[in-house]
C-alpha cells in the first residue's frame, strides 16, 4: 500500500487538474472514472503521456485496455507494476 | 501567401477531422499548413449531429462559435422501423445539451476558420497528389493549385480528404465492406413537415418554436431513410440495397424521378414530404457504402475521419468519428515529434483506437449479418460512460440492426435498461 498510494495521489491530482469532465464531488481511490464519464477517450491519451513522462514508464499497447483505466487505484496498480523499481523501493 | 516548402504539419483536407487536428496542432505550437481542393464555405452531407459533439466543440475552444450559428436543436431521435415505432430523447442519457442539424457548409466554415484563428495557414483550392514517405518519418506531398505547382515536405502528413481517402487510395489499402450492398441518394427539401418529439408531424414554420427529432424509417428489408430538419430547408436521404436500386431505376427517366417515387412510397417519409419541394441542388449520390482503410497510420502519416473509413450513417457518428480522430490525430502528431522514440508506439495507440471506433460503429450498423464481432470492438465499446453506452445500446435497439452489438457486449457490461418510448403511430392533423 505505502507503495502505491503516492501514485494514486498524484494520478488523482492530475484528474482534479486536467480532465475534461472536472470530477462532481470527490474524487477517491476507487471512483469510476470511465464509467462515469469522468475520463474519455481523448483525455486517457493526455493521462498516458503524463504518467509516462512522470513516472518513466513506457505503457505496452497491450496495456492499452479500458481496466486498467476504471479508477485511480486501477491506473495507479498500472504504474507500479510498469515500474519495478518502484515496488523495490 | 505563397506555398511553404516545409512545414511541421500539412493537413489535407478542411472539413471537421482536418480542423480538428490543424487547430489542435497550432495552438500547441507548430508550424500547420492546411490544404483543401475547395473553397470553404462548401456544401457536404452528413447533418445530424449527436450532444457528444459538444465535448469536442468545447476541447477546441469554438462553442461560442457555433451557438453563434442558430442551428436547429433536435431533441432526440424516432425510428419507424416496420410496425414498431420508437423515440429516444438525448436527456435521458445524462446530456445537457441538445444534438443538431446544422448545415455542414456553415459548420464546416467554422471549424476552419477557428483553426485559421489559431494560426494554421490554409490555402484553399489546392489539391494534395503523390505522396512519398521516408520511414525514417515525414512526408513530401506534391500540391497543385491553380497557377502553381509545389512540393511540400512536412514532418507529419495529416490525411483528412474525406472519401477522396488521398492515401488509402495510393497505398491501395482502402476495403470496401461487402456486407454493406447499398447506396445513398439524397436531396434537400424546402417547406417539409418535421416529426417533433411526442411523434407529432408538424409544418416546417413550426420549428422556430417546436424542437425536431432526426425521423428514420425502414426501407425494405434492410435499408432506411433519414430527414433532417435544417434552418433552410430538410435534408432527405435514402440507403437502398444495391441490387434493389438496380431493378427499379431503370424504368425512370431521371435519377430525381426515381428518388422523388421511392421518398414518396416511403410510408411516413413520403407523408412528410407532401407539398415539399425538391430545391434545385437536385439528388446526389454515393456507391462505396463502407469502407476502412487496411493502414490507418505510418511513419510520417496518419489517416483520420473519412479518409480512413466510412460505415452506413444510420447512427450519425461520422462526425463524431471525425472530430474525435482529428484529437487523437493531434495527440498522435504532438507524442511523435516531442518525443520521437515514442512514436512507434503513439501511433500503435492511434491506430487501436481508430480500429475500434470504426469496428464498433460496424458492428452497431451491420445489416443483419451474423458476423463476429471483433475483439478491437469489443475493447472499444468499454472506452465509454455508462450513458453513452446507454444511448448506443438504446439507439441500436431501434432498428434490426442491433444483434451485432448485443453480442459485441456479452461479457456483460451493456447496460440493462433500454432507454426508449414505443409510440403507436406518427400523428398528421
Amino acid at each position: 500500500m505505502p507503495v502505491i498510494d503516492p501514485v494514486i495521489d498524484s494520478v488523482i491530482t492530475w484528474l482534479k487538474r486536467t480532465a475534461y469532465i472536472r470530477a462532481t464531488g470527490e474524487v477517491v481511490p476507487d471512483t469510476e472514472l470511465i464509467a462515469r464519464g469522468i475520463l474519455d477517450s481523448i483525455e486517457i491519451l493526455n493521462l498516458v503521456s503524463y504518467l509516462e513522462e512522470n513516472f518513466g514508464i513506457a505503457l505496452p499497447i497491450d496495456e492499452f485496455v479500458p481496466e486498467n483505466f476504471e479508477t485511480p487505484r486501477a491506473i495507479a496498480n498500472l504504474v507500479v507494476r510498469l515500474r519495478p523499481a518502484v515496488a523495490a523501493e | 501567401m505563397s506555398l511553404p516548402g516545409k512545414v511541421d504539419v500539412l493537413v489535407v483536407g478542411g472539413g471537421p477531422a482536418g480542423s480538428t487536428a490543424a487547430g489542435q496542432l497550432a495552438q500547441l505550437g507548430y508550424d500547420v499548413v492546411l490544404i483543401d481542393k475547395q473553397q470553404h464555405p462548401r456544401e457536404t452531407v452528413g447533418e445530424s449531429i449527436l450532444p457528444s459533439a459538444w465535448k469536442y466543440f468545447d476541447l477546441l475552444g469554438v462553442t461560442p462559435a457555433v451557438e453563434q450559428c442558430g442551428f436547429v436543436r433536435k431533441a432526440g431521435g424516432i425510428v419507424a422501423w416496420g410496425d414498431q415505432i420508437t423515440q429516444i430523447s438525448f436527456s435521458d442519457f445524462a446530456y445537457d445539451r441538445p444534438g443538431l442539424h446544422v448545415e455542414r457548409a456553415e459548420m464546416d466554415h467554422v471549424l476552419l476558420q477557428h483553426a485559421r484563428s489559431r494560426g494554421v495557414r490554409v490555402f484553399e483550392g489546392y489539391r494534395a497528389g503523390t505522396v512519398l514517405t521516408d520511414v525514417a518519418g515525414g512526408a513530401t506531398v506534391a500540391v497543385t493549385g491553380e497557377h502553381e505547382r509545389e512540393q511540400i515536405t512536412c514532418r507529419y502528413l495529416i490525411d483528412a480528404t474525406g472519401q477522396a481517402s488521398l492515401m488509402a487510395r495510393q497505398l491501395a489499402c482502402r476495403r470496401t465492406n461487402p456486407e454493406y450492398r447499398f447506396v445513398a441518394l439524397w436531396g434537400y427539401f424546402r417547406d417539409s413537415r418535421y416529426v417533433d418529439p411526442n411523434g407529432i408531424a408538424r409544418p416546417f414554420t413550426d420549428l422556430a418554436t417546436h424542437a425536431p427529432v432526426t425521423f428514420v424509417t425502414r426501407l425494405g428489408d434492410w435499408g432506411w431513410s433519414w430527414h433532417i430538419p435544417m434552418k433552410q430547408n430538410t435534408s432527405v436521404g435514402l440507403v437502398i440495397p444495391i441490387d434493389d436500386y438496380k431493378r427499379n431505376s431503370p424504368a425512370f427517366a431521371t435519377l430525381e424521378d426515381y428518388f422523388l417515387a421511392t421518398c414518396r412510397n416511403a410510408g411516413y417519409l413520403g407523408d412528410l414530404l407532401d407539398g415539399a419541394t425538391l430545391t434545385n441542388g437536385g439528388v446526389r449520390m454515393m456507391r462505396d457504402f463502407s469502407y476502412v482503410s487496411e493502414t490507418l497510420a505510418g511513419p510520417g502519416f496518419l489517416l483520420t475521419g473519412d479518409a480512413a473509413g466510412f460505415v452506413d450513417p444510420i447512427f450519425s457518428i461520422g462526425f463524431a468519428i471525425a472530430m474525435y480522430s482529428g484529437n487523437i490525430a493531434a495527440w498522435t502528431v504532438d507524442r511523435s515529434l516531442r518525443r520521437p522514440t515514442q512514436g512507434p508506439l503513439a501511433r500503435a495507440v492511434f491506430e487501436k483506437q481508430m480500429l475500434g471506433r470504426y469496428q464498433l460503429a460496424h458492428t452497431m450498423a451491420l445489416p443483419g449479418v451474423e458476423a463476429v464481432t471483433p475483439e478491437e470492438a469489443r475493447l472499444h465499446f468499454d472506452f465509454f460512460s455508462r450513458s453513452e453506452k446507454e444511448l448506443m445500446w438504446s439507439a441500436a435497439s431501434m432498428t434490426t440492426r442491433s444483434g451485432n452489438l448485443v453480442r459485441a457486449s456479452a461479457d456483460g457490461s451493456a447496460p440493462s435498461v433500454l432507454k426508449r418510448r414505443e409510440l403507436a403511430t406518427i400523428r398528421f392533423s
